[in-house]
């Protein structure tokens, strides 16, 4: 039998816990297994040392890796600011869309099919606000694929029949128009109308008064009681009274 | 440790460098590395660009560590192999040089860890054994975790221990060392 195959087969027989001591370089009594024990011990002496004396260029290595790690992860922190950046733009355009249509379909002075339009518009805006879009892309949404039903829509609300006069020609507007109140939520054109009509009733009255006034006083003095009273009918005209002398050639 | 390493944070990096590197270092230059400082370098780089993927407590960070070191010795191992393939030069054969360009490699290796006799013992093992024995008397890595990062099965990785230590032993012997 070779050497090689004796220390084979001492090996194969030796305890596990002698071969664990001697690969931590402790003596065991065997000479074989402290003969490997001792160069264990020499190889963990030669070979670990201390802090290698390139440990400040391998850490600055570390340092180039892990801020490249970090940049690697910034366009997801990048693109949620940017995204929170676009919310923040496109509020302000969901406010004017609710201020603008949302006020009027709020308050229920717009018929249904606006007060949908309203609040589909909100809605859209809303939705590509959350999913981070660009502010110009919520314009899109309210002149984009949806505009094509807007005809349609300005159509029902000029048939619908829930509303008459100014409030159905402001709903009209309302809808065919920028879909937002240009002139302000607070601004109200058919409120000015009926203040004139209110105005114009007051004056008639204030007329009326007037008349009676006037009439009042000619019979008082007892003269042509016949005549209308001054500002109560219609002025004489001068002119209807000469026509036929004016008109003839001489 | 690993949490704030995980976050980039330097003082982890610098803990957990301080911590191995001496053994990676080590193990690299026990497996006659060529360029082990530069190896161990890439070794850390792996680590850092590996963290945010690594679960594990810190006894399997270690062994993911020594993992990383074998595979980029391994992977240094098929690159100099090929260069050295694709390096010879015809006219070279014919000359007085012929073939010593592979020797230069690891004479070069040995030169520069200036080791003594216990470095060039482990010349006499197989490439299995030389690792099995480095990674638990330097890595200080179990039976099982020596198992795992091989591929083995730990039965395997016991029978290449011991045989490693055989084999030492009779080398010693043979070199007069008592």
């Amino acid at each position: 039998m070779r050497p090689q195959d004796d220390y084979q087969g001492e090996m194969d027989r030796v305890d596990p816990r002698l071969i664990e001591a001697t690969l931590q370089g402790r003596e065991t009594g065997e000479p074989a297994l402290d003969r490997a024990a001792l160069l264990v011990a020499d190889l963990r002496r030669v070979l670990i040392e201390e802090t290698p004396p390139e440990a400040a260029g391998h850490l600055e290595a570390m340092a180039v890796a892990a801020r490249d790690e970090v940049r690697g992860s910034a366009p997801v922190l990048s693109n949620r600011r940017a995204a929170r950046r676009r919310r923040l733009a496109s509020m302000p355009l969901a406010a004017a869309l609710v201020l603008g249509t949302g006020l009027a379909w709020g308050a229920g002075t717009l018929p249904e099919p606006a007060s949908d339009r309203a609040e589909e518009a909100v809605a859209a805006a809303q939705e590509r606000s959350d999913a981070g879009t660009e502010a110009e892309e919520v314009t899109e949404v309210t002149e984009g694929p949806e505009g094509a039903n807007h005809g349609e829509e300005v159509s029902a609300v000029a048939t619908d029949d829930s509303l008459q006069g100014c409030r159905k020609g402001m709903a009209v507007s309302e809808v065919a128009g920028s879909k937002g109140n240009k002139q302000g939520p607070g601004h109200d054109p058919c409120l000015k109308g009926e203040e004139g009509k209110a105005r114009g009733q007051e004056a008639s009255a204030k007329g009326q008064q007037t008349a009676d006034d006037a009439r009042a006083k000619a019979q008082d003095k007892g003269g042509g009681g016949g005549g209308p009273p001054e500002g109560a009918g219609p002025p004489e005209n001068p002119g209807s009274q000469g026509a036929g002398k004016g008109t003839g050639k001489p | 440790m690993l949490e704030a390493a995980r976050g980039g944070k330097p003082w982890a990096l610098e803990a957990i460098y301080r911590d191995l590197a001496p053994a990676v270092l080590g193990y690299l230059r026990g497996q006659r590395a060529v360029e082990p400082e530069d190896l161990t370098s890439e070794v850390f780089v792996g680590v850092v660009r590996g963290l945010r993927g690594f679960r594990g407590d810190e006894r399997g960070f270690r062994s993911w560590v020594f993992s990383i070191a074998h595979r980029r010795h391994i992977d240094e191992r098929r690159r100099l192999a090929r260069s050295r393939e694709d390096a010879v030069d015809p006219s070279a054969l014919a000359g007085p040089l012929a073939g010593s360009a592979v020797g230069d490699v690891e004479d070069e290796a040995a030169a520069r860890l200036g080791e003594g006799w216990a470095v060039r013992a482990l010349d006499v093992l197989t490439e299995d054994q030389r690792s099995v024995l480095l990674l638990r008397v330097l890595a200080d890595l179990s039976v099982e975790e020596v198992a795992r990062l091989l591929g083995k099965r730990p039965g395997a990785v016991k029978t290449l221990q011991r045989r490693a230590l055989a084999s030492l032993a009779r080398h010693l012997e043979r070199q007069g060392v008592s």
